[in-house]
């Protein structure tokens, strides 16, 4: 354990005035009441490691990852305490004095360095969950496995069909006037889940007069992997992006994912120099519309939609309004409030598999203030999120559509009166 | 994992009573009961971390038969007990006694009931203060009593500190709003004080019970008053060239009899640090100070109440005064009054806040002689108050690591708590004494005083077992008071 | 008195101090000596000496609560504030005045004429004074606007019961210095120490009063339609007064049955003429009669001679009207402070009356009472009538508490002795 890691750290934690603003935000210490599980207790037992007045030891290793990582509590401290960044310090002084273990740890390992950097891998694994799901091997299977293996075996995702898997192509040309030209950041686990939302995400660019580029050599973000106490692979992860990014001569690069996005904003931080062009250029995709001026989406949408926030892009990148701006200039379309919409789903990157209790917990609190709103769709911006809305609105029975607001702005391009705007690339 | 001695920290505790923590575990779960050392660390302070104590376990309980079988399983083991609301405290009022069991109530949080045609709530003492004024919103009611931590603090808290905040001018801090409450007393029983009309026969415990900073017992249920929302409300900035200035127009304002809903001045070190950082309001950095003006009330009445607002301004020196257009604006005048404290924690990694009141007339040179008082010691200080009520906030920003200049801030503090006695006033509007002030309060009361406050806190904890070491100096009065009393020795500093 | 106990009371206090006159009765009690001590100090020495010789007394400010609380005790002499009088600090720029507690409240109103507060206090009773009114914790029709007593004091001295003279809060606003012990003698009816002097916070004086009155019919609804009233943001005191009574506060109305509703407005003119447009709109009010609060006044504060009960119960406003109905069934005459849920019942007693009569009238408020979400008080009646129950009605739990406090704050049950809730 070297000493300078320690003395960063300690640096950061003092912004901490000790006020408390923090707690209430926090999904584990709503879920506890207990001081030690909040942004606060936190803060003070990273400084009292720190100071020597404590050993760096299980407590901080439980803790460092019971945080959900959410950093709502950023939000809400007025003194300006960068949680998230002391909470991956934290993370990487477990990894390395290797305090870790047990199977949520290797269950992270596998999924962390193992599947999502290597796309030709995780495309395996997706087709092998694909192939067990369609033969129903799942639901077999589920009744002898053990209660913790069955959890997770419940909160794996419906692989969608093949058509929604193709790879997007290299370059879609803007329809009508052209205002300028975008790279696409499609991600890992994006393209063999949530297929549908890029397409959704290329449509709506191109129909908003942006020629979209998605690189070919791009990859994973690292964000999990920052998060996960592994700065070095996030660091040679982002290093990839940038090198992608960095010929396809963009005026943005968009992210519909608000995870990848978040992380791709840091980039520059976390490979000064090498690292700036991309965090510069990085924007989520509800944020560069609005900027740009959303071109009036003419179809009618009629319906309830609840948005929620995802923990990335309101805490992470400050974005709130604007995806619900986008939503409310759909015709039809109503927006409606549920509460506490910037409280965390409990998703949280692979969070639902380390920590399924707690996940869990979290997410019985989003669901009843989403069941009270009983819209007709609940619209979240993170892939994550909205397989821990779809599991949720299972688990109750709600008759909601989770879907990504993109998706929602696409349906209204699509029923448009002019002709053009349905014409999909052959593809889709 | 040895929790090594610390400068200002607490020493390592010592072992807990054989079977303390089996019989604690016992009644509220071994999950809800800590006592690792880390995590006892945790717990260490409240919202005041110059005061430290390191207790034995920190249990929490779901509801007041817990907190009751809490208390008695204490007392079975002779172990002092602290109450702990979301330990958002300026006073080290919910700071652990050393060898003692910190008792953390905010899982109590339930909204037990709504009561909107008698205009009152019931509510668990975990409860967040803003969550409750969010619950009665629906029916046109809000909770009066809003302390600046009201997104964190619990009405549990702000029943043991007698919480105010700025509208506390015009409504009353949360002593006027407490209509009863139930209480787990010392000896670990249940006690119902008070009454929902507002008439309680007997003594009148819960306004002894107010404000006691948890010696008294624990709070485990309260029934609140609330007020219905005002018709209307208008809400002014008035830009001054200093801050004497500024009071003087306070002073104005109260002498014409008017009572708005909130009257704050933010001074010019505040406007600078707030401009500067995130929270920016768009205040003229060139600003002496600012007041901040809200009234509130029937729509008829406010358009006069403004313009005397604005006539009284002028004829202290304002330069401007502005009146919100809308709850956008409103928003912004606000800003610069709540973004303060945040923002002079960004200053220095340490934060030192006062309290004081003193009439309002004296505000103006109170506050000449505070600065000067900190220039002389060659500190950082800026002011943010509700000059409404006379109660004083000045902020010391400072960096504990540097023993000499902590020193000077407790000297300053001294000082500044001397004069504002010396004008009439006292050394805590909403704070509250906690371990913070405890030998100050002579400064105010004599002896004498202090000796009638101890036989209240012997008829309630004879044994001197509840929060013991707080708000009284020295041993001598309630050991006195209390031949039975034991525990007061045990709080560090 | 014992010559002795004389002698030491004389020491303590002064020559002059000590009285003694045709007897008093005080429930029962007849007291032939009043101790008048002239300053504080004199006041402490009192006490003292009372303790020492373990003499009860009867603290008494203008006589006019007098007859609150149980039937003394163990009292055998007078302790007068009387001759504690006097403004000792008015800040017409905070707003608060420093008086001591023998002051009439009339002697304080007339302190502030000339400045543009005034005292929010207006209990009945001409010789009220600042002490008597904080111990009795009594309040008058404007109890609405001004508030409690409680609300109101800044600071406090008192005279615990062993002549230890304790100071608590202070002259600011805002205060949470140590233990709030004012709240504890307010409304403790003496019995934990003399009030000394006070910390009054002030009102201003509003720019408009107006009083409006209306006849409300009989109807299951009389009180809720008072409370609405009661909630205009203007409204000072709001009452209702049984029909029965009604002439004698309000001679131009005449309401047949039901109530008459008085509304006394203050404050700004816009906000009180918008309030007293919704009174004539909602309940056809008129303007009332001038000294229509002063006669409401009056009538709270009577009884029917030394023959009649007057009882006080507080109850919650939304359950105001159902109380009402079981006090009308039982045959009492009702007096109502909408907006606060204060309701006074009065029964006659007939020359033949006894206690099962006084027990029956008991029953009924309580029941009303208990109908009203809240509890009631006997403030006034024969003291035979007080024997038969506790004037405070149920025994204030936790008793034990009230006792530990009663014997830490006068060891020597020396204050008012006999006289609080379960014989404290």
């Amino acid at each position: 354990m070297s000493d300078a890691p320690l003395a960063e750290l300690r640096e950061a934690t003092l912004d901490c005035v000790h006020c408390g603003l923090c707690l209430p935000v926090c999904p584990t210490y709503r879920e506890t009441g207990s001081e030690t599980s909040s942004p606060r207790g936190r803060i003070y037992l990273m400084r009292a490691i720190a100071e020597g007045r404590a050993a760096l030891g299980p407590l901080l290793a439980e803790e460092a990852y019971l945080c959900l990582g959410c950093r709502a509590c950023e939000t809400a401290c007025p003194s300006g305490v960068r949680f998230g960044r002391l909470l991956e310090g934290a993370r990487a002084e477990v990894e390395r004095a290797g305090l870790r273990s047990g199977p949520a740890k290797r269950v992270e390992t596998l999924a962390l360095r193992a599947l999502l950097p290597r796309p030709l891998r995780l495309r395996l694994a997706v087709d092998a969950l694909a192939l067990v799901q369609r033969l129903r091997l799942d639901r077999l299977a589920r009744r002898w496995l053990p209660p913790r293996l069955r959890e997770l075996a419940d909160a794996a995702p419906r692989v969608p069909p093949r058509s929604e898997r193709r790879p997007l192509p290299h370059l879609v040309a803007a329809q009508g006037e052209r205002r300028g030209r975008v790279g696409l950041f499609v991600g890992c686990v994006m393209p063999e889940l949530f297929g549908r939302v890029h397409a959704a995400t290329v449509r709506v660019l191109v129909q908003n007069g942006f020629d979209v580029v998605v690189p070919r050599e791009q990859g994973c973000c690292g964000a999990l992997h920052a998060h996960a106490g592994d700065p070095e692979l996030a660091r040679e992860l982002a290093r990839r992006n940038a090198a992608a990014f960095a010929t396809a001569r963009v005026d943005a690069v968009v992210v519909n994912a608000a995870g990848c996005g978040a992380a791709l904003r840091e980039a520059g931080a976390w490979l000064p120099g090498e690292g700036d062009a991309l965090a510069d250029a990085a924007r989520d995709v509800c944020e560069w519309l609005d900027a740009a001026g959303l071109r009036p989406p003419p179809g009618r949408v009629e319906g309830r939609v609840c948005y929620d926030d995802p923990c990335h892009l309101v805490h992470g990148q400050g974005v709130r309004d604007a995806p619900r701006r986008l939503l409310a200039a759909i015709p039809g379309l109503e927006l409606a409030r549920h509460e506490d919409p910037s409280s965390c789903c409990g998703a949280a990157g692979i969070y639902n598999l380390t920590h399924p209790a707690m996940s869990r917990a979290v997410l019985e609190r989003k669901m009843r203030s989403l069941a009270a709103a009983d819209p007709d769709w609940i619209a979240s911006g993170n892939p994550g999120c909205l397989m821990q809305l779809a599991s949720g609105v299972a688990g109750l029975g709600l008759r909601a559509k989770v879907v990504h607001p993109i998706e929602l702005l696409d349906l209204s391009y699509r029923r448009g009166p002019d002709a053009a705007a349905r014409r999909k690339p052959a593809w889709i | 994992m040895n929790a090594s001695g610390s400068p200002g920290g607490a020493a390592p505790a010592g072992a807990a009573p054989a079977g303390l923590i089996e019989a604690l575990r016992a009644v509220v779960g071994a999950p809800a009961c800590l006592a690792r050392p880390e995590e006892l660390l945790s717990y260490e302070c409240d919202g005041l971390t110059l005061h430290a104590g390191r207790p034995l376990a920190v249990v929490l309980p779901r509801d007041k038969q817990e907190i009751a079988r809490v208390v008695r399983a204490c007392r079975r083991f002779g172990v002092p007990f602290v109450p702990r609301g979301a330990g958002t405290g300026l006073s080290g009022g919910s700071t652990p006694i050393e060898g003692g069991v910190v008792i953390e109530c905010s899982r109590l949080d339930r909204i037990l009931a709504i009561d909107p045609p008698n205009r009152l709530a019931v509510v668990e003492p975990g409860v967040v203060n803003a969550a409750l004024s969010q619950a009665v919103r629906p029916f046109g009611l809000f909770y009066a009593p809003d302390p600046s931590s009201q997104a964190a603090c619990t009405i549990g808290g702000n029943v043991a500190e007698n919480s105010g905040g700025p509208h506390t001018l015009k409504y009353g801090t949360t002593v006027n709003h407490v209509l009863a409450l139930e209480l787990v007393l010392p000896d670990g029983e249940l006690a119902r004080l008070g009454s929902p009309t507002g008439w309680a026969p007997g003594y009148d415990l819960v306004g002894a019970v107010v404000g006691s900073e948890g010696t008294l017992g624990i709070v485990c249920e309260v029934t609140v008053r609330l007020h219905a929302i005002p018709e209307a409300i208008e809400t002014l900035l008035a830009i001054f060239p200093d801050v004497v200035s500024a009071c003087r127009a306070v002073g104005g304002i109260i002498r014409s009899g008017l009572v708005p809903a909130a009257l704050e001045i933010v001074d010019r070190r505040t406007i600078e640090a707030v401009e500067a950082s995130v929270y920016a309001a768009g205040l003229p950095r060139d600003a002496g100070a600012v007041l901040l003006v809200e009234l509130d009330g029937p729509g008829a009445a406010l358009p006069h109440q403004v313009e005397r607002i604005r006539a009284l301004c002028g004829d202290a020196g304002a330069s401007r005064v502005d009146v919100a257009r809308d709850a956008a604006e409103r928003d912004r005048f606000w800003r610069a009054r709540k973004g303060a404290f945040g923002a002079m924690g960004r200053l220095a990694p340490d934060l030192y806040v006062h309290d004081a009141v003193v009439p309002r007339a004296r505000l103006p040179e109170v506050l000449a002689r505070v600065c000067e008082i900190a220039d002389r010691h060659r500190l950082r200080l800026s002011n943010v108050f509700h000059a409404g009520d006379g109660n004083l906030h000045p902020n010391i920003s400072f960096d504990r690591r540097d023993a000499d200049e902590l020193a000077r801030v407790l000297a300053a503090g001294r000082e500044i708590l001397e004069v504002c006695v010396e004008a009439g006033g006292v050394i805590s509007g909403e704070h509250g004494i906690g371990a913070e002030k405890r030998e100050y309060i002579r400064l105010v009361f004599e002896d004498d005083d202090l000796e009638a406050m101890c036989r209240l806190r012997g008829a309630f904890d004879p044994d001197g077992v509840c929060n013991p070491g707080k708000i009284f100096p020295t041993t001598r009065f309630c050991v006195e008071a209390n031949p039975k009393a034991r525990g007061y020795d045990r709080v560090p500093l | 008195m014992r010559p002795a106990d004389a002698e030491a009371l004389r020491k303590a206090a002064g020559d002059a101090a000590l009285e003694e006159h045709p007897a008093v009765e005080v429930d029962g009690t007849q007291l032939g000596w009043t101790l008048r001590p002239a300053d504080g100090d004199a006041l402490v020495r009192s006490v003292r000496a009372l303790a020492e010789r373990r003499l009860g007394a009867v603290v008494r400010g203008g006589g006019s609560k007098l007859g609150f609380g149980n039937p003394p005790r163990g009292a055998s002499l007078l302790l007068s504030t009387s001759a504690l009088a006097g403004v000792i600090e008015l800040d017409a720029d905070e707003g608060v005045v420093r008086a001591r507690a023998g002051t009439r409240l009339a002697a304080l109103r007339e302190a502030l004429r000339e400045t543009g507060w005034e005292l929010p206090f207006d209990p009945p009773g001409a010789n009220a004074t600042l002490g008597g009114t904080l111990a009795a914790a009594a309040v008058g029709p404007r109890h609405l606007g001004f508030g409690r007593p409680r609300d109101l004091v800044l600071g406090l001295d008192a005279v615990l019961g062993d002549g230890v003279r304790a100071r608590c809060g202070g002259r600011v606003v805002k205060n949470v210095t140590g233990y709030d012990l004012m709240k504890l003698q307010i409304g403790a009816h003496g019995s934990l120490g003399v009030i000394e002097s006070a910390w009054i916070r002030l009102r201003a004086r509003p720019a408009c009063e107006r009083v409006l009155s209306a006849a409300v019919g009989a109807r299951p609804d009389a009180a809720a339609r008072a409370v609405a009233a009661a909630r205009l943001a203007s409204a000072r005191a709001v009452a209702l007064v049984d029909a029965g009574l009604a002439p004698a506060v309000e001679p131009s109305l005449a309401p047949r049955d039901g109530f008459l509703l008085v509304a006394e407005l203050a404050g700004d003119e816009a906000a009180v003429a918008q309030d007293a447009a919704r009174l004539a709109a909602g309940l056809g009010a008129v303007d009332g009669s001038p000294g229509a609060v002063a006669r409401l006044r009056a009538l709270q504060g009577e009884t029917f001679g030394p023959a009649g009960l007057r009882f006080r119960l507080a109850l919650l406003p939304d359950r105001l009207d159902e109380a009402c109905a079981v006090l009308a069934r039982a045959g009492a005459e009702r007096l109502l402070h909408a907006g606060t849920g204060l309701a006074y019942a009065r029964f006659a007693l007939e020359p033949d009356a006894d206690a099962a009569r006084v027990d029956r009238a008991w029953s009924a408020v309580r029941r009303a009472a208990r109908a009203g979400g809240g509890h009631a008080v006997l403030e006034s009646g024969p003291a035979w009538a007080k024997d038969v129950r506790d004037v405070f009605g149920e025994l204030p739990e936790p008793f034990a508490l009230l006792r530990a406090l009663k014997q830490r704050f006068d060891p020597s049950r020396v204050l008012n002795p006999g006289r609080f809730a379960g014989g404290l």
